[in-house]
């Protein structure tokens, strides 16, 4: 695997999802007036209303605005996942993942609520985290495990002394010693999720640490296999959800089936006019991997590399490789915009 | 003119003078300030009478109260000055004596107004809503006024040396009861009753911090209501902005007007127990001290005296001359379908909705069972029917799911729009669509985007799902809408000083005119701006004219309202006409003319999905409107107009079907159809001759100017070129020749021709 990941969120669908998901959840419940739904407490929505509901809804919404912020950078990070994964992998170990937490942290909930007052009355753990934070914390783990670090760096944290005390003889001593003793921090390229991970555990104060921290145990156990899933778990529709969108899903070498089907798509694409295209060498085989077929069809290169319809027809396949994409004319950002305005 | 820095920060200036008022209590000259001390220590004296009197007291020395109905019998227009002779002020009983209610109003309140039992009963703690119903006038002559003088300090100074306001009552001399204004003429009215609660206040001018002041919040709260009566036609209307009190126990409200000659605050008190004959009577007691300490409560929180301000001076002077002076007796029904928990749970739920185990939709309005309102001043009687409204949480909840459905058709258009647009490509396709059809749409969606910008601003509840669909008004009307229109128009400035029967020939000049004519066209960047100019001044002045027609009686109101209807909704009249002058072929001309190069050019400029969705999505509020006896803007039913308007557009889509149907022209009689420019056409050797290069005349052809290949002819004169398809090149108006596919490429982007600039008209 390449070191240079994709640019833009085009090749990861289900992050695009997660991302949009965490940002529009919240802004249309804000917008319905319906953001209590994703409040869980446990006194008195659980043990006086009874709305269980809520126990399931907990994990799809933020309640607050910072938080929604830190867990799209969050999701933004963990985009490796989903390049290791592949989408649908990592949308099988992301509803995984929500189960487990889900089940655990509310298992947990009624355990201690049940326990507690026993002991202590009056005293309950009455909230539940808020927004997908428990899910996070378990990807976490995978995100750990899985991506290599690449550098580090350390920072010291006080500047060295110097000669404390001239009088003193020993002085040259005393700065060997504390040399080697100076407090350091060492991070690595990874401090910056790490930080927004410690961010987003903080902000929601004690529950958050504590779902955080079972969360995260979560996600070491799924990981190793002690909570069964991790090979076998999958989401029915996934298919559909995923290729109902435009983007077409990375699967390593798979042979592309429909991309006969596609081709016919760009001609109704197509504009109808000729423009100094240049004409795409056919191919003729249909295992063209996905990924070069995918950035073939990307709505700007459209013009340029298909041919005119007028004059060759509708049977000729357009395929074309990675160097020829890279050979087009670049279409300055005044034309472009241009083009979406002429079309 | 020319705006510079200086200018700019002149006219700032200017502005800030002529924007800023005085600060905080408004006073700007001597005289206001002695104006507001001599107020100030009025209302210390007549609040410290209030005080010291008790639940056995008659009034003193309170503006308003002086004289009560049986002194004005006695003593017809007798001065209301205190003390007067004989008056006896320790004692109160709740009849004429005392009262300034006749005795057979006082009688009709206790019969069958505040009639419910106190006791098994419930009454909602919140009821801020709007209460709509019925007003019966009962008597505007039968009983005498009451004379109520404001104290002359109220009044403006004569002149600019004048510093000492006057001191003693002043009577309105002309107080006629023929004009609407100090009576009511109407036998029957509508009434709307704006309650809103008044938990909290500030103490200080200007400041927003407000406390809350009412220790007794579960039996008594103060209430801000805006009372509105008007005649059916709402051509006397009647408007009066009151505190009042409402009495939980027993589901009654008392509310006063408040003015200059009617200091009303001090009142409450003593008519909260008018029901009472007995004045021993423990229960009312219990009212009266109760009451009582909640206007003391509200008065020193609020520091009443310190936070009144000129403004405040200059309203109760203007409604103790304009308006009559109301008490209105209001009973609300009981919710007894619920129990005190259950109202504490829905009151938490409205404030602060959590998702609690309520089912919202069966909260009954907010009921007023009977009602009177008596106007001492004018010795009017009013009867207030049964009226009803919603809780005005509840309505927001509504209102809220109404602009969120609102939303989503913003959204379908913006969509159908992009489709429509995606569809009209070329400037050939753009020139087949009418300006006129999308300037009204246009202006349909810049106008609810000013409405929803403004509600947005005047409703903080609604503020976010307002402020979306503002946004999302203003991008459909000024980013898609206008920059289509602006294509549109671009590719139609050719047109602009051509008469109707050249475009409908589609000839666009003579050879002679074309010197005249400016060659240069002016580019999408001049266009673009003159046309939003024009949009947002159209714009502004008709948002302008709506929110001032909203004031509009009602039957003029109507008309308006009915006539834009009518015009904005022929918004496709111009596409048919456009249509027909472009002169678009018959669904089956078009079909034969299988020739793969004019096939596209001479499609319908419009996409049916476009013309149906666009047309659905517009009539819908519409018809919510006119046919939903309960919406939301509490517009009146008439569904003869919303059908009449559907079918008024769908005669409109009948026609545009059929022109698609049977040609664009087709209710044209065929002689005022000039013949049409063809692009298609032989060519005569003599032109060949004229124009073609040396060679040509040999090889029948021509170069053409854009690929420099060379362009076989179909030549009249020569059998043997009649093989050539005249559909493989064109000829423009100024003589050139090009191949099809070359030139039509080039006229979707401009509409000249390549060669000498001369414009070419549309395919």
């Amino acid at each position: 695997m390449s070191m240079e990941t994709p640019i833009g969120l085009r090749e990861y669908p289900v992050t695009k999802i997660c991302m949009v998901a965490t940002v529009m959840v919240p802004l249309i419940a804000a917008v319905t007036n319906v953001k209590y739904l994703f409040l869980a407490q446990f006194n008195p929505f659980i043990y006086e209303y009874h709305q269980y509901y809520r126990y399931i809804l907990f994990q799809l919404g933020c309640l607050n605005e910072s938080d929604v912020i830190l867990l799209v950078l969050i999701w933004y990070n963990f985009r490796h996942l989903e390049r290791l994964f592949g989408s649908y992998k990592y949308l099988n170990v992301i509803s995984l993942i929500w189960l487990y937490t889900s089940f655990i942290i509310v298992l947990c909930n009624i355990a201690i609520n049940s326990f507690i007052p026993a002991f202590k009355p009056g005293v309950i753990w009455n909230r539940l985290p808020s927004g997908p934070l428990p899910l996070v914390l378990a990807l976490f783990h995978f995100y750990k495990q899985f991506t290599p670090k690449i550098y580090q760096f350390q920072i010291l944290l006080f500047a060295p002394p110097k000669f404390w005390g001239k009088g003193n003889n020993n002085s040259l001593e005393d700065e060997g010693v504390s040399n080697r003793k100076r407090i350091m921090l060492t991070l690595t390229d990874q401090f910056l999720v790490d930080a927004l991970i410690v961010l987003l555990v903080l902000n929601q104060g004690l529950v958050g640490i504590f779902c955080g921290f079972i969360s995260w145990v979560i996600g070491i156990f799924i990981e190793k296999g002690l909570f069964l899933g991790m090979d076998h778990w999958e989401l029915p529709f996934v298919d559909w959800l995923l290729t109902g969108k435009k983007h077409r899903i990375i699967r390593p070498n798979l042979p592309v089936t429909d991309e006969t089907a596609l081709l016919q798509e760009d001609e109704s694409v197509d504009g109808g006019r000729s423009s100094n295209s240049i004409e795409g060498s056919s191919t003729g085989n249909n295992t063209i991997p996905a990924r070069n077929n995918e950035r073939s069809i990307r709505p700007e290169t459209l013009n340029f590399t298909n041919t005119n319809t007028i004059s060759t027809g509708s049977s000729d396949h357009i395929g074309g490789t990675d160097d020829q994409i890279d050979d087009e004319p670049v279409r300055p950002l005044r034309q472009q915009f241009l083009d979406v305005f002429r079309r | 003119m020319e705006i510079d820095a200086n200018t700019l920060i002149f006219i700032i200036i200017i502005l800030f003078i002529f924007f800023s008022s005085p600060d905080g209590d408004g006073v700007s000259s001597e005289y206001e300030f002695n104006q507001l001390e001599i107020l100030k220590e009025h209302m210390r004296m007549e609040f410290n009478s209030f005080t010291n009197m008790s639940y056995t007291d008659n009034f003193r020395n309170i503006t308003g109260f002086k004289l009560s109905y049986q002194d004005e019998l006695d003593k017809h227009g007798i001065n209301a000055t205190y003390p007067i002779d004989g008056k006896n002020y320790d004692n109160w009983k709740t009849n004429q004596q005392y009262l300034m209610l006749p005795d057979e109003v006082r009688n009709y309140i206790k019969s069958d107004v505040w009639n419910m039992s106190p006791v098994d009963n419930i009454y909602p703690w919140n009821i801020s809503s709007t209460v709509i119903g019925n007003i019966d006038l009962s008597s505007n002559h039968k009983f005498s006024k009451i004379k109520m003088p404001y104290p002359q300090f109220y009044e403006p100074p004569y002149d600019m040396n004048d510093n000492t306001p006057k001191t003693g009552d002043n009577y309105i001399e002309d107080w006629s009861n023929t004009s609407e204004l100090h009576n009511v003429t109407f036998e029957t009215g509508e009434l709307s009753i704006k309650v809103s609660h008044l938990d909290d206040v500030t103490n200080q001018i200007d400041s927003r911090k407000r406390y809350m002041f009412n220790s007794q919040d579960d039996r008594f709260k103060m209430l801000i209501l805006q009372v509105d009566f008007h005649d059916k036609y709402e051509k006397e209307k009647h408007s009066i902005n009151s505190l009042a009190v409402y009495d939980i126990q027993r589901g009654r409200i008392l509310s006063f007007s408040d003015s200059a000659k009617f200091h009303s605050l001090f009142a409450f008190p003593h008519y909260l127990t008018l029901t009472n004959s007995d004045s021993k009577d423990e229960e009312s007691k219990t009212i009266y001290e109760e009451s009582k300490k909640l206007i003391t409560e509200y008065w020193n929180r609020s520091n009443f005296v310190d936070t009144i301000t000129m403004t405040d001076l200059h309203n109760a002077y203007d409604d103790a001359n304009n308006k009559c002076e109301y008490m209105m007796f209001l009973q609300l029904s009981p919710w007894n379908e619920y129990d005190r928990d259950e109202m504490k749970l829905i009151d938490k739920e409205l404030n602060w909705p959590l998702g609690r185990p309520i089912n919202i939709s069966k909260i009954p309005p907010v009921t007023i069972k009977s009602g009177l309102m008596y106007s001492p001043d004018c010795g009017v009687t009013l009867i207030v029917n049964a009226s009803k409204g919603t809780l005005y949480e509840i309505k927001m909840r509504t209102i809220r799911i109404h602009i969120m459905f609102g939303i989503v058709l913003f959204i379908a258009q913006i969509y159908l729009l992009l489709r429509q647009m995606q569809h009209t490509n070329t400037p050939s396709s753009v020139n087949k669509i009418s300006v006129y059809t999308f300037s009204m749409i246009n202006l349909v969606d810049g106008l609810l985007a000013c409405i929803y910008f403004i509600s947005a601003s005047v409703i903080p509840e609604l503020y976010l799902p307002l402020i979306i669909s503002a946004f999302a008004s203003f991008i459909l009307a000024s980013i898609f809408e206008t920059r289509y229109l602006i294509s549109v128009y671009a590719s139609q400035v050719n047109e602009q000083s051509v008469s109707i029967r050249t475009l409908l020939s589609g000839n666009l000049e003579d050879a002679e005119r074309l010197g005249d004519r400016p060659v240069i066209i002016p580019d999408e960047a001049s266009i673009s701006s003159s046309l939003y100019g024009r949009v947002f001044f159209t714009l502004f002045v008709s948002a302008f004219v709506v929110l001032s027609s909203l004031t509009w009686p009602l039957h003029v109101r109507k008309i308006f309202e009915y006539t834009s209807l009518c015009v904005l909704y022929s918004y496709w009249v111009p596409q048919i006409f456009r249509n027909a002058i472009k002169g678009i072929q018959s669904r089956s001309a078009r079909t034969r003319n299988n020739n793969t190069a004019n096939r596209r050019q001479n499609k319908l400029p419009l996409l049916w999905s476009f013309v149906i969705g666009t047309s659905v999505i517009r009539i819908f509020p519409i018809i919510y409107v006119f046919t939903y006896s309960s919406n939301v803007f509490r517009h009146h039913r008439d569904v003869r107009f919303a059908v009449l308007l559907s079918l008024w557009l769908a005669f409109q889509i009948t026609v545009l079907y059929s022109q698609d149907i049977l040609g664009a022209r087709w209710f044209l009689p065929q002689h005022t159809i000039p013949e049409g420019y063809s692009y298609f056409k032989a060519i005569t050797l003599q032109y060949l001759s004229e124009h073609g290069d040396s060679n040509s005349m040999e090889t029948h052809s021509v170069d053409c100017a854009i690929c420099m290949s060379e362009i076989l002819l179909n030549i009249e004169d020569v059998s043997e070129t009649h093989k050539v398809d005249i559909y493989s090149y064109m000829v423009t108006p100024c003589n050139h020749i090009f191949h099809t596919a070359c030139l039509e490429n080039w006229m979707s982007y401009k509409l000249q021709c390549p060669v000498c600039r001369a414009p070419l008209h549309p395919i």
